[in-house]
């Protein structure tokens, strides 16, 4: 099969490859790139676990190939903690951790890079909106409420800080 | 057991969970994450076909295929034995590695490719031909019974589809049933559900000098070596658990994909690496609670129960799972069908039936949310006969706490606790009283309402004699720890049960904290490992974690206290009994005159002097229990079951961390909420499966799930190390139940089959108004 090459930003790090055109997004993160925070739940774009950001907005790896991302921007889990505060931690992550929004932590990821753009958002979201926006992203263990509480917890701190 | 371990400083607390770090960096290492350079990928070729002959098999254009190492058949394992699951007083099903001859259900391993990358394993087993004549195919339970279809496993010897047949039988039934006042006869269904981690199953294999390293996503480590060594006849195995996405019980089995990579890798002396795909995982891992159960109940003209018979059919699939077994849920109804009420005649039969469908397996609860199905429909229906509110006919029957311990008619012996004031809880915490009137008004304005209560006991902490008992008996009842201290003062801890994401680490920290003195912070709970001292024992299931491991980590521990004391009283020169360890340091009970750091003591200790493994087995059973209750809606035109409210009150004895207690059973009544509502895995006639994606088999997002309220009743358990009880199941096991009964309840009829679903609902919800204009 003829190889590809690409060029993409992964983390803020360039990152050139030679892949095949059928290589998924997901697998070229996670094996090529080394970075295996994103995970694969399904592979089939219902479970939300590969979420990342392409160029800002959250796109879910396993229904992309790599060659689509050429030229692209792309964060995942890993960027989203090496670009957050002192303790390492962005405000999603601390509050996911405090409201034990997490058990197994394997679709943690997949809402952490889902969420982003709910917690940069200009309007409030109320709690339905909130379980709108994660609905897109399976979770197994936890019945979401402790999810959803440390999102609204999350959101009241990114919106006193953007007060103060 | 204050007296064993001390004070609790951190027993008790709602500490944040130390394995969140690396699950919310992205630096936790799942199973497809282990970098092992060089690993070949395997993919399997499952059959297509429900019943059927392997006439023919074609692999070379498999083989020739650039990257391909092996194609593996049937035919390669001639050395290899079937795996049987011993089980007392059943028949015992052989399972080949890869089909030999016969397939059994749509998903059966025939083929394992082996190559370089999984995409190239995918593209060979795309061309591995594989000719079945079908077979006349058994897929429910009546045509298991059907003497005019196959028998399944015939060719073993093995005359009938119905693998287990057991009858429990106390009192005397039939006098009792002679002489009641009521006697009502329903028939309850569960459909069959997955259990669906998020993480799917995978292995790992790699050879180190001599020993074969398998690394597995696996909740019985040593079970899963132990099958691994016997039946490939190696000696030296070593079985590793990366982090795990969720088990949930699946991954309790030791299953022929995963023993398939071990032998692959052994064969090919290179590593193998296998990682189901979400597909392979809801058709052909492990299925769970397809059932149906007859019961006849008697009860005098005080609602008071006098007799119950119970004839349980269990849809167990093709083939027995092991160590697990194709008993376990037939049993668990067998023997929880009484619940938590006085009953002093009863008659049970439980069938476990073979069947061309995926096996049935291990999922959260294990017979108990069919059970509880079962007993508190009953209940309800009984009430509506006899005229008694919903609580009134469990006041009457529940067992109360002056008469624990209690002797069930099946032989369990429940412990401890206040079933009636965990209803009292419940009925208080949903408004029960204010309900009826409630209803009244949101009907006459067009909306139904409906109020549930499900009360339930569980066995948790399982051991040798209940496992021995349910006829279980490649199941241990212990588990271990090892604790090593380190030259700089760390505690390293090696458990029997590895954590799949119930937040173990941090429960085990701070039991061990607090059994040593040693500071949290300088304890590290590794995940499991077989290579690591004297660790055996069962694994992580059947709501064991807190109760079992954390007992033999208290014995451990208090070892370990009373060394470090002992070794600083002879430095210090100060009697062993008046020196304590306080976050670290052996130091005097008063004045703190004399200390001496644990670093120091680690330091000139003779090595192995902390190191330390204990193995801790309950000497019985502990009994949890609850009351759930909740409030629905039904859609008066869609029937769609919406939940307004829904109340746990819980006894799992002492708490070691309300957060993480509360997260398993929020996270339980999710799992039980799915099967009350949403999912349900489908064949059809042909045994082809008809929700193989998460495109058909729903599983509940954020929007479906509700808010839960719990309270804690915390009656520590007598015969616990720690006083606690297991927490794990308890959620999934009433949840369908409280939901069945609060939808009978709105919609004044009975719904006795799970999931309810609304096109069934719909009929019910406008023949109401329709009754009303
Ligand atoms: S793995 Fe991509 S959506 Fe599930
Ligand atoms: S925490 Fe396990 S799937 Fe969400």
């Amino acid at each position: 099969m003829g190889m590809q090459r690409i060029s993409v930003n992964v983390n803020g790090a360039d990152v050139e490859a030679r892949v095949e055109p059928r290589l998924l997004l997901s697998d070229f993160i996670r094996h090529d790139a080394g970075l295996t925070g994103t995970h694969v739940g399904c592979e089939h774009g219902v479970c939300g676990a590969c979420t990342v950001e392409v160029d800002g907005a959250p796109a879910r790896s396993c229904l992309m190939f790599a060659v689509q991302v050429e030229g692209a921007v792309i964060r995942t889990v890993e960027g989203l903690t090496a670009s957050a505060g002192p303790e390492g931690w962005s405000v999603l992550q601390q509050s996911l951790h405090e409201h034990h929004g997490l058990q197994c932590g394997f679709c943690t990821p997949g809402i952490l890079m889902s969420l982003q753009p709910l917690l940069t958002a200009e309007e409030d979201p109320d709690e339905t909106q909130i379980r709108e926006a994660l609905a897109g992203n399976l979770c197994r263990c936890t019945g979401y409420e402790n999810i959803v509480n440390a999102v609204m917890a999350a959101l009241a701190q990114v919106r006193s800080s953007r007060a103060a | 057991m204050q007296d064993t371990i001390g004070t609790l400083p951190l027993v008790g607390r709602a500490l944040g969970r130390i394995e969140d770090r690396q699950l919310l960096s992205g630096t936790a290492t799942f199973l497809d994450d282990i970098p092992i350079p060089g690993a070949l990928h395997v993919a399997y070729v499952r059959s297509n076909v429900a019943h059927g002959t392997i006439t023919a098999m074609d692999t070379r254009a498999a083989r020739e295929l650039t990257g391909v190492r092996a194609v593996i058949t049937a035919d390669d394992l001639d050395h290899v034995p079937p795996l049987v699951t011993p089980v007392a007083n059943a028949a015992n099903p052989p399972r080949h590695l890869l089909a030999k001859g016969v397939v059994r259900y749509v998903g059966e391993p025939i083929v394992a490719v082996v190559a370089t990358s999984r995409y190239v394993a995918e593209d060979a087993a795309a061309l591995v031909a594989v000719d079945i004549d079908p077979l006349p195919v058994v897929c429910t339970l009546a045509e298991s019974l059907d003497p005019s279809k196959p028998v399944l496993h015939a060719g073993a010897g093995i005359d009938s589809n119905v693998l287990f047949d057991r009858v429990l039988e106390s009192g005397d039934p039939d006098s009792a049933f002679q002489r009641a006042a009521h006697v009502i006869e329903r028939t309850f269904r569960h459909s069959r559900v997955a259990p669906v981690p998020m993480e799917t199953r995978g292995a790992a294999a790699t050879i180190v000098e001599d020993e074969l390293v398998l690394w597995a996503s696996s909740q019985f480590p040593h079970a899963l070596k132990e099958t691994v060594s016997d039946l490939l006849g190696v000696e030296k195995v070593r079985v590793k658990c990366p982090d795990i996405g969720g088990g949930f019980g699946l991954k309790s089995l030791a299953s022929p994909e995963e023993i398939l990579v071990a032998w692959a890798a052994m064969y090919l002396n290179e590593p193998v690496k296998w990682v189901e795909d979400r597909s392979e995982n809801l058709i052909a891992s492990a299925h769970a609670r397809d059932m149906e159960v007859s019961v006849r109940v008697a009860a005098d003209h005080d609602g008071v129960l006098l007799a119950m018979e119970v004839d349980a059919l269990c849809n167990t699939g093709a083939y027995s799972v092991h160590p697990i077994t194709h008993t376990l849920e037939a049993a668990g109804v067998l023997s929880m069908t009484p619940g938590p009420y006085r009953l002093a005649h009863y008659r049970a039969r439980a069938r476990a039936m073979a069947t061309n469908t995926c096996p049935a397996g291990p999922y959260r609860g294990v017979g108990l949310p069919v059970a509880t199905l079962v007993h508190e429909r009953v209940m309800d229906i009984l009430a509506d006969e006899l005229g008694f509110s919903a609580v009134e006919i469990r006041r009457r029957n529940l067992i109360t706490s002056d008469e624990l311990p209690y002797l069930t008619a099946t032989s369990q012996k429940y412990d401890s606790g206040d079933y009636v004031a965990s209803l009292e809880a419940a009925a208080e915490m949903i408004g029960y009283d204010s309900f009826p009137s409630e209803q009244r008004a949101a009907r006459s304005s067009g909306t139904l309402l409906g109020l549930g209560f499900a009360t339930y006991v569980e066995w948790t902490g399982n051991n040798s004699k209940l496992f021995k008992q349910r006829g279980m008996t490649a199941l241990k009842g212990w588990d271990s720890c090892q604790l090593d201290l380190d030259q700089d003062g760390r505690v390293s801890v090696w458990t029997s049960s590895p954590s799949i994401g119930q937040g173990t680490a941090t429960t085990y920290a701070q039991v061990l904290a607090d059994a040593t003195g040693i500071a949290i912070d300088d304890i590290d709970i590794v995940q499991s490992d077989t290579g690591t001292g004297e660790v055996d024992g069962n694994g992580t299931g059947s709501s064991r974690s807190a109760s079992v491991t954390s007992g033999a980590i208290i014995l451990a521990g208090t070892e370990l206290k009373s060394r470090l004391i002992e070794d600083a009283a002879a430095l210090l020169d100060v009697p062993a009994d008046e020196l304590q360890i306080v976050d670290s340091e052996v130091s005097e009970h008063a004045g703190h005159e004399r200390s001496i750091d644990v670093r120091i003591l680690a330091g000139k200790a003779d090595p192995g002097r902390y190191n330390i493994g204990r193995t801790f087995e309950a000497d019985d059973v502990l009994y949890s229990y609850a009351t759930h209750a909740c409030r629905v809606s039904v859609d008066s035109e869609t029937g769609e079951v919406d939940i307004l409210q829904y109340v746990v009150a819980e006894d799992c004895g002492r708490v070691i961390n309300p957060l993480i207690v509360e997260g398993q059973t929020k996270g339980a009544l999710a799992q039980g909420i799915a099967a009350a509502l949403y999912e349900s895995f489908h064949y059809d006639e042909a045994g082809q499966p008809q929700t193989g994606s998460f495109m058909d088999y729903l599983v509940p997002t954020a929007c479906e799930l509700p808010r839960v309220t719990i309270r804690h009743l915390e009656i520590p358990a007598p015969n616990g190390i720690l006083g606690a009880k297991g927490v794990g199941e308890g959620g999934t096991i009433a949840a369908g139940a409280a939901i069945a009964n609060a939808v009978s309840n709105a919609l004044a009829s009975e719904h006795n089959t799970l999931p309810l679903r609304p096109e069934v609902l719909q009929g019910h919800a406008r023949a109401i108004f329709e009754n009303l204009h």
